[in-house]
């Protein structure tokens, strides 16, 4: 076996510049696939982030079938009840309670409608980065009243300013008549899409249950985790206690179909580059396994006249591409190292853009994870040696007068 | 097996190639009893069938019709794996171009065979050095085929063929390459070899030198035997 290897090991170092160039091939393919995996896994980390973090938060608690009429009757059901359960078990999740329901903004200039939600300052702090998006003025603060946020694109078509007065008219809970009060804009939030700065505008949470007539109820109590994919684990005692509540829990996944389609939609496209990539790679092995070959025709020729069996001839091959593989995981690891390291500390510039209902805001930044440097060498070693089949058994079956013929 | 006793049988012995109008008939029908300890030598014109009756018999090659046996045993019948380690036991090569694993050194070259024989690795090394020494190449165990002239990778074949004690070598043109001075003098260790151990050779040559030395002399023709003499 030792001279198998020397002898493999050998016919590798042989044509150093042809074996250097393959071992890039396969090293810049494993690199690429390194890179590609760290920007997909912190895109999609960023997009669950974002499109969690900046509003809807991992996990909301409803009254049932609210989410589906939207109707501002269909308040949380014994909301003291559920917040107990909450401090009993909610572990590391933290949560902020919300009113919300449908009304016209307008100023002298222009109206539109939109969403008023009532929050808890405080506690949203805790939960999302809703405060944090204010980019004119301020943002609110529990005792505020009668002051609201609006958002960049309201604030365009209502051509109002930080300061300004807007009305705002809606429904209220129960059989009463529409309602207008007066409010002042405090502060212009912008989540970065335009859908989302026209949607919504925010006041505390006393001031919509006082608006909507409400009394002590709310409509949403909204739960964020350590991170996103924590609200998924099912099998704790927060959940245990939310399912023999009466109200509708729903997780980030059923609250955000779109982005759980794109996000699982990323890892199949991350399957089929990777595939792409690997086939790609591997096509460029056998043909260069195969120029080694008919090179070295005559040789197996002898080889094979002087007694090596066939199967030690394909023996031979895969371990030539083993080695192959072996060096072009190395220079892969190191690129892929390398190029990796790079981009978590500058990430890619994709701000402004909105992709899966989420904004963009600051660069992506690759994640570095183990199995960039296990599972995916592993696969390309593994393909390494796959790819080298082909020829492998070609080489073995050849017999020897033809093959000592047709190289001379 | 003793001297004289039959090492090859052939019979009806044929290989074609091609077909229809580019038939040709590289052999024809051949009929041919080879004994242990023989030195042989086929001779004929260029196309006369030499190098095809040796692949055939070393089993290099498959033959369209007739058989051999070597040693008793029906080559024809063999898998490509039974052939590999027919020939990898029983039958050594030497060929016009020396034809060393060129990435090898003279010592590893050697020990190949050896080593695919499964044979330990002191009695690897030691059977190697005693054969190297034999030929010659003492002190030039270490180097590889480009560092050794042609006559020096000749001797190498020689003892790569030799060292795993074949019943039969095969050499087809093994002084085709060499200089009338080392072809002689590799013919003589052949011989001495041939007549000390009892090693059957069996050659394919156009050179007088090998004719001058052969015990026996085979003449070929458009893939027939013409004449068979025994000196």
């Amino acid at each position: 076996m030792k001279l198998l290897f020397r002898l493999a090991f050998r016919n590798v170092m042989r044509n150093r510049r042809r074996s250097s160039l393959t071992s890039l091939l396969i090293g810049m393919g494993l690199a690429a696939m390194m890179i590609t995996d760290g920007l997909m896994v912190g895109m999609m980390d960023y997009m669950l982030k974002a499109g969690t973090g900046d509003f809807v938060g991992s996990v909301q608690i409803h009254a049932k079938n609210f989410r589906l009429e939207q109707d501002i009757n269909l308040t949380v059901d014994r909301p003291h009840e559920l917040l107990s359960i909450l401090k009993e078990t909610g572990g590391s999740a933290k949560w902020a309670s919300r009113a919300v329901g449908f009304a016209m903004i307008a100023s002298p200039r222009g109206s539109s409608n939109l969403a008023l939600y009532g929050i808890v300052p405080s506690e949203e702090k805790k939960v999302t980065e809703l405060l944090s998006l204010v980019q004119q003025g301020q943002t609110l603060n529990d005792n505020d009243h009668r002051q609201i946020l609006i958002g960049q694109r309201t604030a365009e078509i209502l051509e109002v300013h930080v300061g300004d007065k807007v009305v705002i008219t809606a429904k209220p809970k129960g059989d009463g008549d529409v309602r207008q009060e007066l409010f002042r804009i405090k502060g212009i939030f912008s989540f970065g899409t335009r859908r989302m700065d026209q949607s919504f505008a925010f006041v505390t949470l006393k001031d919509a249950q006082w608006f909507f007539e409400l009394g002590d109820d709310i409509h949403e109590v909204v739960l964020s985790f350590p991170h996103p994919n924590d609200a998924l684990i099912k099998d704790t005692p927060l959940w245990t206690a939310l399912r023999e509540n009466p109200n509708e829990v729903l997780d980030w996944k059923s609250l955000l179909p779109g982005l759980s389609s794109i996000l699982d939609m990323s890892n199949l496209s991350l399957a089929i580059m990777g595939g792409i990539v690997f086939l790609i790679v591997s096509l460029g092995l056998i043909n260069s396994l195969f120029m080694a070959i008919y090179e070295r025709m005559f040789e197996f020729g002898v080889l094979k006249a002087i007694g090596t069996r066939p199967t030690a001839i394909a023996q031979m091959i895969v371990t030539e591409a083993g080695i192959l593989g072996f060096f072009s995981c190395l220079i892969g690891i190191l690129i892929g190292g390398i190029g990796n390291y790079y981009f978590f500390i500058h990430g890619f510039d994709f701000s402004g853009m909105e992709y899966a209902g989420a904004s963009i805001r600051d660069p992506i930044k690759t994640v570095v994870r183990w199995q960039q440097y296990v599972v995916l060498p592993f696969y390309c070693l593994g393909l390494t040696l796959f790819a080298s089949l082909y020829p492998a058994i070609h080489a073995a079956r050849l017999i020897p007068s033809k093959a000592m013929r047709k190289s001379l | 097996m003793t001297r004289n006793e039959t090492l090859i049988e052939i019979s009806n012995l044929s290989r074609h190639y091609g077909a229809g109008p580019t038939l040709v008939k590289a052999l024809d029908q051949i009929d041919l009893l080879i004994h242990q300890g023989e030195f042989t030598a086929i001779v004929g014109p260029s196309g006369s069938g030499k190098s095809t009756l040796l692949n055939l018999i070393g089993g290099l090659d498959a033959p369209t019709t007739g058989s051999i046996q070597l040693k008793g045993i029906p080559m024809n019948k063999m898998s490509g794996r039974e052939l590999s380690d027919f020939r990898r036991d029983h039958i050594g090569f030497i060929f016009q171009a020396y034809n060393l694993i060129p990435v090898l050194t003279a010592e590893e070259n050697v020990e190949y065979i050896m080593f695919l024989q499964g044979v330990s690795k002191k009695d690897r090394h030691e059977r190697t050095h005693a054969i190297l020494k034999r030929v010659g190449l003492e002190g030039r165990e270490h180097r590889r085929p480009d560092e050794l002239s042609g006559g020096q990778q000749q001797r190498v074949a020689i003892a790569r063929a030799m060292v795993s004690q074949p019943s039969l070598i095969l050499a087809d043109e093994p002084t085709a390459n060499l200089d009338s001075h080392t072809g002689a003098e590799l013919l003589d260790m052949m011989r001495d070899l041939n007549e000390r151990e009892g090693m059957t050779f069996l050659f394919s040559t156009h050179d007088p030198m090998v004719m001058e030395r052969a015990r026996r002399l085979i003449r070929l023709h458009d893939g027939r035997i013409f004449k068979d003499e025994r000196r």
